[in-house]
C-alpha cells in the first residue's frame, strides 16, 4: 500500500521530465526554425532592395529617353492642351462626371450616370 | 465520564510502524522536492516577454540601413544592397607577403606592397579585423574563395547605390564607403536637421525626377551651348516651397562621387553666393512700391549717369525718355531702381523688405552646404544704389528663388524645402512681406518684362509666364571683371494665380550665335526658363492660362503708353529689338 504513492509519484516525476526534455527539444527547433525563417526574409529583402534599384537603373532617363525617341514620341505641348471650357460639348462632359443618387421603391439605392451624346461630325469621327 | 480499559490512542506504536511512516514522508519529501525541480526548471523554460523582444531585434538583419530615398512620385533615387567585400582577420593570415601578392593579382587595382604593409601592420597591433577592398565583383569573390588564403574572408555589407546616377547629384549627395553622408541631403540625413528621420524606411523628397531631367536637359544644353563655367536651374513650388527640382552643373555620379572634382560636387545652387544683378530689382522695386511712397505708373527723368559722390551709376541702355516704375523694371534700367528706392526712402524700406525676405540669413533648407549672405556693414547712399540693381549683396540663387516666391507668390514668406509635404497638410501661417496691391502690381510688371521688355524669349505660348531677367559683371580683384557676366532669368507661372518658379543661372557664359552675339541673361537664361516651363507645364497638370487675364494686362500697358503719348516703336527696349 505504502509502494503504490511512490510508485505512482516516480511515473508522475519520469513523465514529467520527459515531457519537459521534450518541451525543451521542441522550442530549440522552433528558435532554429525562427532563425533561418528571419534569415530567408533578410535575404529576400536584399534581393528585392536589388531588384528595385535594377529597375530604377533600368527607368534612368538616358535609357527610357534613347527607346522615346525611337519610337517618335516626345514631351507634351502646351499648344496640345485646351481648356475643358473651349470643348463645344463642355456641358455634355460636365454631366458626364456628375452621378445622381436614386432610391427604388423597394429601398435600393442606385447611382445614375449621364452618358454624353455621340461627338458631333465637327470633331471628327473616330480613327478606324 | 470514565471508561474502563486502555484508550488505544494511547498505546504503544509499533516501532515497525514507526519507521514505514517516516521512510514515505522521506520519499514524499523527495519527490516534492523533485516536483519542485521540475517546476522551477518549467519556469526558467518558458521564454519572458524581455527575451522575445531580443531575439526579435537580433534578426539576422544587418544593423540599421540607411532609408531610401525616393522623389514625390516614388522613384527610387538611394537604397542600400547587401554587396561583398574583401576583409581579413591578420592574425590569422599566416603569410603577409604572399598573401598580398596572391590577392594583388585576383582583386583589380590592389598594391601588393601597401597590403602587406597593412597586414603586418594589423598583425602586429594584434587587430582581428581588417578591410581589404569594399565592393567586389561575384568574378573576384569567387577568384578568392577558391585561392582558399587563410584569414582572408568575404564580408557582404550594405553599399548605397544611386540608381538614377547623376541626376539629382547635388540633392540627395552621396555617402562615404562606411555609409555615413558626405553631402546633400544624405549628409542632413546623418549630419543635420533631417537626423529625425533616420529611424524611417523610406523617405520621399520634394524632387519630381522628371521636373529634374527636364530641367537637367534644358540647362546642360545652355551650359555647353554658351561654354559656361558652371550652372544652376531651381523649380520651386510658390505654394509649399518644395524644391522640384535642383540642379548644379558641372555635376557627377554620385556612385562615383570620389572621382568627382571640387568643382563638380559644388552645389552653386544653395552653396555658392552672387551678385545676382538685375534680378535683385523684383526685391528693390518691391520695397519701393511697398513703401507706398511710389507707384507703378509714377515717372522717373532716368539721367544718362547718376553720380553719388564719386562714383558714376549707368544703364547698359541708355533711356532717352522718362520711365514709369513699370518701365524701369521691365527695361531694366540701374538708374531708374535707384531713383525709386531713393524716392521711396532710400536705405531703410530696401534693407526692411530684404530683412523680412530673409536675405540677410541663410536659407533654413535641410541641406548643410548652404552660403551666408555677403553683405555690406554699412549702408550709405551708394550701396543703397547698388544694392538696388543687385551689386553690393551676394546671396544664394535658392536663397533668392525664396524671396521672389514670396512676394509673387501671396505675399506671405516661403520657406523651400527638401521634403515632400502631404497634399493634406494645410501650410503652416507664415510672416506676411507685401501687400496684396504690391503683389499684383509685380505679377503685372513681370509679364510687361516677357512681353515688352528684355525677358521675350522667356515666352511661352500657352501660359502667362512672368520674369526678370539679370546680367550681372562678376567681381574679382580690384574691381569688376571685363566680359565676365552672370547670366540668369527668373520666372513664375501661371501668372495669374502663380503655383511654379523657375529660376536659371549660368555663370560666365560665352557669347555665341544663338544668344545673338550678347551674354544677356534674356538671350542666354529665358530660353531656358521658357524651354524647361513649355516642358514641365503639361507634366506638372497645369492648364493653359486665360486669354482674358493676358487681355487686361495688355490693356493696362497700352493705357500706360497712351497716357505718356508714346507710340509702341518708342516704348520697345533697344536691346531687344530685331536685330538690322
Amino acid at each position: 500500500m505504502s509502494a503504490a504513492p511512490a510508485i505512482l509519484l516516480g511515473t508522475l516525476a519520469l513523465a514529467t521530465a520527459a515531457a519537459v526534455f521534450q518541451l525543451k527539444h521542441a522550442v530549440r527547433e522552433r528558435e532554429r526554425e525562427l532563425a533561418l525563417t528571419r534569415q530567408a526574409i533578410a535575404e529576400e529583402r536584399a534581393r528585392i532592395r536589388t531588384l528595385r534599384a535594377d529597375i530604377a537603373w533600368l527607368a534612368r532617363v538616358e535609357r527610357i529617353g534613347a527607346h522615346a525617341r525611337e519610337l517618335g514620341l516626345e514631351p507634351m505641348r502646351t499648344e496640345r492642351m485646351i481648356r475643358i471650357g473651349d470643348l463645344p460639348d463642355a456641358l455634355q462632359l460636365e454631366l458626364a462626371g456628375r452621378t445622381l443618387l436614386v432610391e427604388l421603391q423597394d429601398g435600393v439605392a442606385i447611382e445614375l450616370r449621364f452618358k454624353p451624346l455621340p461627338a458631333p461630325p465637327s470633331l471628327g469621327s473616330p480613327r478606324p | 465520564m470514565t471508561t474502563g480499559g486502555l484508550d488505544p490512542s494511547f498505546a504503544p506504536e509499533d516501532p515497525a510502524l514507526r519507521r514505514g511512516r517516516m521512510r514515505i514522508g522521506l520519499v514524499s519529501a523527495l519527490f516534492a522536492l523533485l516536483f519542485g525541480a521540475v517546476a522551477f526548471r518549467l519556469l526558467h523554460l518558458a521564454p519572458e516577454e524581455r527575451e522575445l523582444a531580443a531575439a526579435a531585434v537580433s534578426s539576422p538583419e544587418p544593423e540599421r540601413r540607411r532609408p531610401d530615398l525616393l522623389d514625390r512620385r516614388g522613384a527610387l533615387l538611394a537604397t542600400d544592397i547587401l554587396v561583398p567585400s574583401l576583409a581579413a582577420d591578420p592574425l590569422l593570415v599566416t603569410d603577409p607577403k604572399r598573401t598580398a601578392e596572391r590577392l594583388a593579382r585576383l582583386v583589380p587595382g590592389l598594391g601588393a606592397t601597401e597590403l602587406e604593409r597593412r597586414l603586418i601592420q594589423a598583425k602586429a597591433a594584434g587587430r582581428r579585423f581588417l578591410w581589404i577592398e569594399h565592393r567586389i565583383t561575384p568574378a573576384v569573390q569567387r577568384a578568392v574563395l577558391e585561392a582558399g588564403l587563410p584569414g582572408i574572408v568575404i564580408r557582404r555589407a550594405d553599399h548605397r547605390v544611386y540608381p538614377k546616377g547623376a541626376a539629382a547629384a547635388h540633392l540627395v549627395g552621396f555617402v562615404d564607403v562606411d555609409n555615413r553622408g558626405l553631402a546633400g541631403f544624405e549628409h542632413a540625413l546623418d549630419f543635420g536637421r533631417a537626423q529625425s528621420l533616420r529611424g524611417r524606411d523610406a523617405i520621399a523628397l520634394s524632387l519630381d525626377l522628371r521636373v529634374q531631367e527636364a530641367v537637367r536637359e534644358e540647362l546642360g544644353r545652355a551650359f555647353r551651348e554658351f561654354r559656361a563655367l558652371g550652372a544652376c536651374g531651381i523649380v520651386l513650388d510658390v505654394r509649399t516651397g518644395e524644391l522640384l527640382a535642383l540642379v548644379s552643373l558641372p555635376d557627377f555620379d554620385p556612385n562615383l562621387a570620389a572621382r568627382a572634382r571640387a568643382e563638380q560636387r559644388k552645389n552653386r545652387c544653395t552653396g555658392g553666393s552672387y551678385e545676382l544683378g538685375s534680378l535683385f530689382k523684383l526685391l528693390s522695386l518691391a520695397a519701393a512700391l511697398e513703401s507706398g511712397r511710389v507707384r507703378v505708373t509714377q515717372r522717373f527723368e532716368i539721367p544718362s549717369a547718376l553720380v553719388i559722390g564719386r562714383h558714376r551709376i549707368r544703364d547698359v541702355h541708355p533711356a532717352r525718355r522718362p520711365y514709369t516704375v513699370a518701365e524701369i523694371f521691365s527695361h531694366s534700367s540701374n538708374i531708374g531702381t535707384a531713383l525709386a528706392v531713393f524716392a521711396a526712402g532710400g536705405a531703410e524700406p530696401l534693407r526692411g523688405m530684404l530683412a523680412r525676405l530673409g536675405l540677410f540669413e541663410r536659407a533654413p533648407i535641410e541641406l548643410l552646404e548652404v552660403a551666408r549672405p555677403q553683405l555690406q556693414k554699412s549702408w550709405p547712399d551708394v550701396v543703397t544704389a547698388t544694392v538696388s540693381f543687385g551689386h553690393g549683396i551676394a546671396v544664394s540663387p535658392l536663397r533668392f528663388a525664396e524671396a521672389v516666391a514670396s512676394l509673387v507668390g501671396e505675399g506671405a514668406r516661403v520657406t523651400a524645402t527638401v521634403l515632400a509635404r502631404s497634399p493634406a497638410a494645410s501650410p503652416e501661417p507664415a510672416e506676411r512681406v507685401a501687400s496684396p496691391r504690391t503683389v499684383e502690381e509685380l505679377r503685372w510688371m513681370m509679364w510687361l518684362a516677357v512681353a515688352e521688355g528684355t525677358a521675350k524669349r522667356a515666352a511661352v505660348p500657352g501660359y502667362l509666364l512672368g520674369g526678370k531677367t539679370g546680367t550681372a559683371d562678376k567681381a574679382g580683384r580690384g574691381g569688376y571683371r571685363r566680359g565676365a557676366v552672370l547670366a540668369s532669368f527668373v520666372g513664375v507661372f501661371p501668372l495669374e494665380r502663380p503655383r511654379y518658379l523657375v529660376l536659371a543661372m549660368l555663370d560666365e557664359p560665352q557669347a555665341t550665335r544663338a544668344s545673338g552675339g550678347t551674354r544677356y541673361g534674356g538671350q542666354v537664361a529665358a530660353p531656358v526658363v521658357a524651354a524647361i516651363v513649355a516642358r514641365i507645364g503639361p507634366l506638372l497638370g497645369v492648364p493653359p492660362s486665360d486669354p482674358a487675364l493676358e487681355a487686361r494686362y495688355r490693356e493696362r500697358w497700352h493705357a500706360l503708353r497712351a497716357t505718356a503719348g508714346l507710340s509702341e516703336t518708342e516704348t520697345r527696349l533697344a536691346a531687344v529689338a530685331p536685330r538690322p
